[in-house]
């Protein structure tokens, strides 16, 4: 499995600075604070583990350009994953309200916005 | 070496590049979770699931989160089923170690089982948080400090218990400080104990924290500031386990504005205070928001700004909500009673007095009736009735002896001291004070090398009460008073 279409274009072309880390150090982090995320995006919103994890990496990608270090970086994630997964919600809703006004069916795997990723980036800085 | 909070802001674009077009593991799906938690579901419904301490893997916490989700959501039994059905799985995840947990993922399934759980018995989250309080209209009938159960066991066996026995412990606490004190500490550790269960979901915290409250609570009546201190930070780590925490942290917060009060940080109090009456009204807690105004009042006054206390407790007299509430209505009377004789308006002082005196009465609120009396003996001492003074001031004395306020009991012998030896009775007057001294360097009531106290013992032991050092001892206590 890899991440999304939509992930993955949100991340291309983005210099982030980064540390040279061991694997122990990313194993950890996925199951300290990766999976906690992605089991709140799918429990507590309903969202696939699939979409759950493209929130969950969506959330991270904001974090590497807003996160502010000095404050509650876990806070601040839970919240914005919480945002994101709600937008997703209610974006999935309205398109599958229009499809049945319009008697249209989407294509298996055929994504809901061409620019998904920034669409959910406008909606984060309209609301923060 | 664990990964740390501030590690992961650290870690997130190392995350993103390593992970950047590959697979991430992201565990059981969906529907493999929802069918292993219903197979869950059916062994805890036989009682084939035993909770026992244990470290659990990722692909269970999955399992759990979906066996919360079909309990509490997808697919729930209709009412009190729904509560036992969920105060089982609370049960078993409180037994489980949940490792990492640094999300507090355990802690929101389980407050969302409390949730859900109550709801289903027909206590909204609002509606408890207010009946818990007793700010609610139910609150169950009045009982009797003697009825107070000492252990778990009598405790479990009273119908409505945890809401009963917070009934008890608010009613007795203005007339049996003491008493209840030494209860609710009794109660609260045989509550502490290991593997005691207690009532369902939060109840053990919600109980443990609101013992650990009155204990803080009567502890500052009694005089004990550090102890208060201590049991009221007991209080606030239990309630912060409840779903019901913003209302008990709400009061707590209150119990510490009156530890600040007492130490005379007035300046805190009212940099502090208008905050958190905003917090009442909005959870609804009309009667700890007057009590909160009432507290502002206080401080105005120990701070000097006497006109503004008077407004605030004039105000206060004119509150509806007062009227239900006796002994507070006592105690606004009283202050305002005191300031305006302090302004010389013995007339309406001496009504309003009257006033507080039948309130306190009828509830039987002993401190408040100490109170009075202190307040009366200052009246009639700057009226220059010494003699009515001094027997207010002796029956003060006597009231907070009963109630066991040793502090309050050393400050009412210095004002009676200072009497009698205006009425020119020293022989009297060092006797009283041989009894205050003692008590005001136990608990700390001034600072250590403090020089008016030992200068009023040297007096007293050569026989001639320094008046001087009296006034300047009384004056220091009197603003922490």
């Amino acid at each position: 499995m890899t991440t999304s279409a939509r992930g993955a274009a949100a991340g291309e072309g983005l210099a982030v600075p980064r540390r040279v880390v061991g694997p122990e150090a990313l194993e950890e982090f996925h199951r300290r604070f990766f999976m906690p995320l992605v089991r709140r995006a799918t429990w507590k919103h309903g969202l696939s583990k699939e979409d759950a994890r493209d929130i969950v990496q969506e959330a991270f990608l904001l974090a590497v350009v807003k996160l502010d270090p000095d404050g509650n970086p876990r806070s601040w994630l839970i919240g914005v994953v919480d945002h994101l997964s709600i937008n997703l919600q209610r974006k999935t809703a309205r398109r599958a309200k229009l499809a049945t006004k319009w008697g249209f069916q989407p294509e298996s795997g055929e994504p809901l916005y061409s620019d998904f990723a920034g669409d959910l980036e406008a909606d984060f800085e309209d609301k923060s | 070496m664990s990964t740390t909070e501030s590690d992961l802001a650290a870690l997130i674009p190392s995350w993103l590049a390593v992970t950047r077009g590959r697979q991430i593991a992201i565990g059981l799906s969906r529907e493999e979770a929802l069918r292993r938690a219903a197979a869950l579901r059916c062994l805890l419904r036989d009682g084939k699931v035993q909770a026992q301490d244990g470290v659990i893997s990722e692909d269970l916490k999955d399992v759990l989160h979906a066996l919360v989700a079909l309990v509490t959501d997808l697919d729930p039994l209709p009412g009190p089923d729904l509560a036992d059905e969920a105060s089982a799985i609370f049960r078993l995840l409180s037994c489980v170690v949940w490792q990492d947990d640094a999300s507090g993922e355990r802690t929101d399934l389980m407050f969302h089982l409390a949730e859900k759980g109550w709801a289903a018995l027909g206590y909204e989250r609002p509606r408890l948080g207010l009946l818990r309080t007793s700010c609610g209209s139910e609150a169950p009938r009045r009982q009797a400090i003697h009825e107070l159960p000492m252990d778990v066991e009598s405790l479990s066996s009273l119908r409505d218990h945890s809401l009963g026995v917070c009934q008890v412990m608010r009613e007795c606490r203005d007339a049996s400080p003491g008493l209840l004190n030494e209860r609710a500490r009794k109660l609260y550790e045989s509550l502490a104990s290991r593997g005691v269960r207690f009532g369902i979901f939060d109840e053990r915290d919600f109980l443990m924290g609101e013992l650990a409250f009155h204990v803080g609570s009567t502890y500052r009546l009694l005089g004990n500031r550090i102890s208060a201190e201590i049991w009221l930070e007991r209080a606030e780590e239990r309630f912060e386990a409840t779903i019901t925490a913003p209302y008990h942290l709400a009061n707590v917060g209150y119990a510490k504005l009156t530890l600040d009060f007492d130490s005379g940080r007035c300046e805190k109090v009212l940099r502090l205070i208008p905050r958190l009456i905003v917090t009442f009204d909005q959870l609804g807690m009309r009667r700890e928001s007057i009590k909160s105004r009432f507290l502002e009042a206080m401080s105005l006054k120990k701070a000097g700004r006497n006109a503004d206390a008077r407004q605030t407790l004039e105000d206060l007299k004119m509150e509806s909500a007062l009227a239900s509430d006796v002994a507070l209505r006592g105690l606004v009377l009283c202050n305002l009673g005191e300031l305006l004789s302090a302004d010389e308006h013995y007339r309406e002082a001496a009504s309003l007095l009257g006033e507080a005196l039948t309130l306190f009465e009828s509830v039987g609120m002993r401190w408040g009736l100490a109170q009075l009396k202190l307040v009366i003996g200052e009246s009639l001492e700057r009226q220059g009735v010494l003699a009515g003074a001094i027997d207010a001031y002796r029956a003060a004395v006597t009231a907070y002896v009963e109630v066991g306020m040793a502090t309050f009991v050393a400050y009412s012998r210095l004002l009676l001291s200072e009497a009698l030896l205006q009425a020119g009775r020293p022989a009297e007057a060092e006797c009283e004070i041989l009894q205050a001294l003692p008590t005001i360097e136990e608990q700390k009531m001034v600072p250590e090398g403090f020089a008016a106290v030992a200068l009023l013992r040297e007096s007293v032991r050569r026989q001639k009460a320094d008046p001087e050092a009296l006034r300047q001892l009384r004056e220091h206590l009197q603003r922490q008073h």
